[in-house]
């Protein structure tokens, strides 16, 4: 008897969850390809790296976990009792999601009605929700080369600096030089507020010359007695290249693009023909990086949502079917971003992948839930009844591995990095909405769309279900 | 569907058999995690086929990338520029010169070695120009001397020797350029000035002996007897001169003031020269002088002529071979001072940018555009050991600059994920034993851990490098992975233990 027991157990367990969480492994796979679009390299790493721990997962799952519990029911049978106690304690679990099911059923207007207001106002907030992109933030305040790096701005005045390298025949012809003492000199009146000094071979060349520019002959002169060491910060081997460093105060990425933006159309307004100049430097790179991070994620968000809606399209061949576990999940982005507006928590490079995130996790749990709805519906339960089983047997699943989790990930609570701990509070936020959002709003969004999928869902999959 | 039904059945009648045949291939899997490379650098911050990217890129393989800074701190500037701590920089630069991933090391020492060089090769200049002009002097004395020989047998009047001795003065004139040149080019070339004195000195003994030989040959002839005694004072001139440069040599600070007497010494010389000149002529004009005499002269001239020429070629010697003349950073305070500040007392211009209100010095390393973090985490350290190995009293130092900065937020943040990594599958191990009410609850747990690895492992077949996002992050790949785990287990408790239908 218990031989064909866990037999049967272990098939129903495959054919019915494999399908369930196949579909959401794709989903959730296809979300992720959102951060494939990021233009910040790391991220699209990040996504692979989701990708393959997903599938690896679910193949572990499917292929030692499933014959370990299999193994051990078929082979080791400890004892019936303890099913008979666990089961007592799970039907009082159970009977906890009945009630709640019950009155989800009862409000489902009020609750879509909330879910709806209070995501479309979170929306709202999320837009004016700053970024916050200077590194030197996210770390531990007082850790020493944090001090350090405050004590040498103050010494030398600028820590960060934009380079505008320029190309000509040659750079120390007397056009060239005229035109990089101009800009060295024009520079810091231009943009007073942030360019802080400025340093060039023009200005090398005046320094070793009593301040004064000098002719040609002694540039040469005194080109051939400066350090090569020195001088190789400055202008190339070849002559035909030269760079003009601007220190600058620490800005933040918005202030540091608009000041990219100016120099570089003060700088394109007068150059010679022939110089052929570019603002660059690490700084410039960075804040390229900072700010397709962040503004960016609206994109990927509604990219990873929309290829999730493909995916979902495709498996169930019925759009309102497939939109079902996505308005969930909608509701969470809302949400997500009221939370970070109303706490005032700025956007990071981390919790810009959020989006991309809440789809992974949202999804998985909305679609099972529905499969498991489906499931009930197909065998011919009414929906009142699926709804209740599909809330109380997967509802318990995602309760534990909602929590698991979460506990994994309030370990980053803890992290004095405030990056880590933002992004980990933010995790949680998103978790806890996303069992909110699948254990109490999901339920009301499947009663009132079941009817429009029923007519032709019902159908195609030759089903036995009883229309409601 | 019968794909399903046939991973069931498989499952179910060999499950040891499928379960074996899985961890192999995540062995296999795994294998790859020796590949897994962790990537920072700037082409996982933006695309590499960006103009961005491209020309930050062109930047830093023209002109190096970030630079490390490291500050020296005093009470006052006199404090900082000293020889002790220019010799602690340029040793620290010349232990960093056989590190990977450096571009530029620029400090006050560059300076102060770039001053340093030019004086030397002044110095040099200003030798070969002496050894030029002892050896003009010498080949003139001897052409003289063989002149005086052919006259004296000649029995003719004197020959032109106003030219011959007027292109004398000119070798004189030469080696008082040379020693000017000397004087600014005073440096930490004491050996090689303190054999040439010797030589010198040499060349004096000689030409006093020629002038006594001279004096003892011509005694019953007061003129040439006068002409002897000039000899004779111009060879202690010479003499003092090399006496002044050997003493110099043992206190190089004072190289500078000797270089100027010894200009002295040679104007004088010069002037001696031009009595002797005055003195020939006389004798010319008097035509009274015996062949003897003259022959006697001509020899002592020509003696003197050869010394000297040896003595030029001697020089020329010790220009080309000397290591003496490697120029470096000054010992003494005075020779450093001299370098450093301008005749009022001011700091040369060319220190500007490294000297600091006049309490901070800077030192700069700057990396290569291809620089690791790994060459960039070892500078740092390496620095900062220095440092602390190398303390200076009275001056305190700091090593700053961008790249120790993510530096420290590299490692502190592989620390704290360590950390984080532990207490998050604590966490996880109590909250799915709490919440989780299933027999071998923990068993996700131990199944998403497998997962890890085999992911991990795939990543580096696939070539998919780990970057401070996915690191930062990797709770996530667990907390998400696990729900599988969870859900496959849960369903299956729920077959066991539900109803039968």
């Amino acid at each position: 008897m218990m031989e064909n027991r866990s037999t049967r157990s272990a098939k129903k367990t495959v054919t019915k969850m494999v399908p369930a969480i196949l579909t959401a492994l794709m989903a959730t796979a296809v979300g992720f390809l959102a951060l494939y679009t990021s233009p910040v390299p790391m991220i699209q790493d990040f996504g692979k790296m989701l990708t393959i721990g997903m599938v690896v997962s679910f193949i572990v799952g499917l292929f030692i976990l499933i014959p370990i519990l299999f193994t051990r029911d078929h082979f080791f049978i400890k004892s019936i009792k303890k099913n008979g106690k666990a089961k007592l304690e799970h039907s009082k679990v159970e009977r906890v999601f009945g009630t709640l099911t019950n009155l989800i059923i009862k409000l489902k207007w009020l609750i879509l009605f909330i879910a709806i207001v209070t995501a479309t106002a979170g929306i709202w907030g999320d837009l004016n929700t700053g970024v916050e992109t200077d590194v030197e933030t996210f770390m531990p305040q007082d850790t020493q080369e944090l001090e350090d790096i405050h004590k040498l701005r103050d010494i030398l005045g600028t820590t960060d600096q934009v380079s505008i390298m320029y190309s000509t025949d040659n750079v120390l012809d007397e056009e060239t030089l005229e035109w990089t003492e101009e800009l060295t000199a024009s520079l810091p009146q231009e943009f007073p507020s942030v360019v802080v000094d400025t340093n060039s071979l023009s200005a090398l060349l005046k320094q070793a010359n009593k301040g004064e520019m000098p002719d040609q002959e002694e540039t040469a002169d005194i080109l051939s007695d400066m350090p090569e060491e020195q001088l190789k910060l400055f202008v190339n081997e070849e002559r035909d290249s030269a760079v003009l460093n601007v220190g600058i105060e620490h800005l933040e990425a918005e202030e540091m693009q608009d000041f990219i933006a100016g120099m570089k159309a003060y700088i394109s307004k007068d150059t010679p023909e022939g110089i052929d100049a570019i603002v660059t430097g690490k700084s410039v790179l960075d804040v390229e990086m900072v700010t397709a991070l962040t503004t960016g994620r609206y994109k990927m968000t509604l990219l990873g949502m929309g290829l999730v809606f493909m995916v979902l399209l495709l498996i169930y061949r019925h759009p309102v079917k497939a939109f079902i576990p996505l308005l969930p999940i909608l509701f969470i982005v809302g949400w997500s971003g009221g939370i970070m507006y109303l706490f005032d928590i700025n956007y990071t490079p981390l919790t810009a992948t959020l989006g991309a995130l809440i789809i992974g996790i949202g999804t998985e749990f909305t679609i099972l839930i529905m499969e498991r709805f489906y499931e009930e519906r197909r065998k011919g339960t009414e929906r009142r009844e699926a709804i209740m089983i599909a809330n109380q047997k997967i509802g318990k699943a995602i309760f534990a591995s909602a929590f698991t989790t979460i506990g994994g990930f309030s370990a980053l609570l803890v992290s004095d990095f405030v990056i880590l701990s933002n992004f980990g509070m933010m995790t949680l936020v998103n978790i806890s909405f996303a069992l909110i959002s699948t254990i109490i709003v999901l339920p009301a969004i499947l009663m009132l769309f079941d009817r429009f999928v029923q007519i032709k869902g019902g159908e195609e999959r030759g089903s036995d279900t009883v229309l409601g | 569907m019968w794909i399903l039904k046939n991973i069931a059945n498989k499952i179910v009648k060999n499950p040891i058999k499928v379960i074996t045949f899985t961890i192999v291939a995540i062995l296999l899997f795994a294998a790859g995690a020796q590949q897994v490379e962790m990537a920072t650098g700037n082409n996982t911050l933006i695309e590499e086929d960006t103009k961005v990217y491209q020309n930050n890129l062109k930047l830093e393989q023209e002109f190096g990338g970030e630079s490390v800074i490291v500050i020296y701190e005093a009470e006052n500037e006199s404090d900082l520029l000293k020889p002790n701590t220019l010799k602690q920089m340029k040793d620290l630069e010349s232990q960093l010169r056989s590190q990977d991933g450096i571009y530029s090391i620029v400090g006050p020492h560059t300076a102060v070695q770039n001053i340093s060089e030019k004086k030397a090769e002044k110095y040099k200049e200003g030798l070969t120009e002496m050894a030029d002009g002892l050896n003009e002097m010498g080949e003139k004395l001897k052409e003289i001397s063989i002149n005086i020989e052919e006259n004296a047998s000649s029995q003719s009047s004197l020959p032109d020797f106003e030219s011959k001795i007027s292109e004398m003065e000119k070798g004189i004139g030469k080696m008082v350029e040379g020693q000017k040149k000397l004087e600014q080019g005073t440096g930490e070339l004491v050996n090689g000035y303190s054999s040439m004195g010797v030589q010198l000195k040499g060349v004096a003994m000689k030409l006093q002996q020629s002038a006594e030989q001279m004096n003892k040959s011509v005694a019953e002839r007061p003129a040439q007897q006068k002409q002897a005694v000039e000899l004779k004072q111009v060879g202690l001139k010479l003499g003092r001169m090399a006496d002044q440069m050997i003493s110099a040599s043992k206190q190089s600070a004072q190289l500078p003031n000797v270089s100027r007497k010894t200009i002295d010494g040679l104007q004088g010389l010069e002037k001696g020269l031009r009595g002797q000149q005055s003195q020939l002529n006389n004798m010319g004009e008097r035509q009274a002088q015996k062949q003897k005499d003259l022959k006697e002269l001509a020899d002592g001239l020509a003696e003197m002529g050869e010394n000297l020429d040896s003595m030029s070629e001697n020089l020329m010697e010790m220009i080309n071979y000397s290591d003496s003349m490697l120029p470096g950073i000054p010992k003494k305070q005075e020779t450093l001072d001299q370098m450093i500040y301008e005749d009022d007392g001011s700091l040369r211009s060319m220190f500007d940018d490294i000297i600091i209100d006049g309490r901070y010095m800077t030192f700069m390393i700057k990396f290569t555009g291809n620089a690791t973090d790994a060459n960039k985490s070892e500078l740092v350290s390496f620095v900062k050991d220095y440092m602390e190995e190398n303390s200076m009293e009275g001056i305190s130092t700091m090593v700053s600059g961008k790249p120790v900065l993510d530096d420290a937020i590299r490692t502190e943040m592989k620390k704290s994920m360590q950390k984080m990594m532990g207490l998050s599958i604590l966490f996880m191990i109590l909250v799915l034993a709490v919440v989780f009410r299933v027999r071998w609850r923990i068993l996700p747990l131990v199944i998403i851990m497998i997962a890890v690895i085999g992911t991990v492992g795939l990543m580096g077949w696939l070539s998919v490098p780990i970057t401070m996002v996915s690191m930062a992050v990797f709770p996530i790949l667990i907390g998400l992975g696990i729900d599988y785990a969870i859900q496959f287990q849960s369903r299956f408790t729920e077959e066991m233990t539900g109803e039968e239908q």
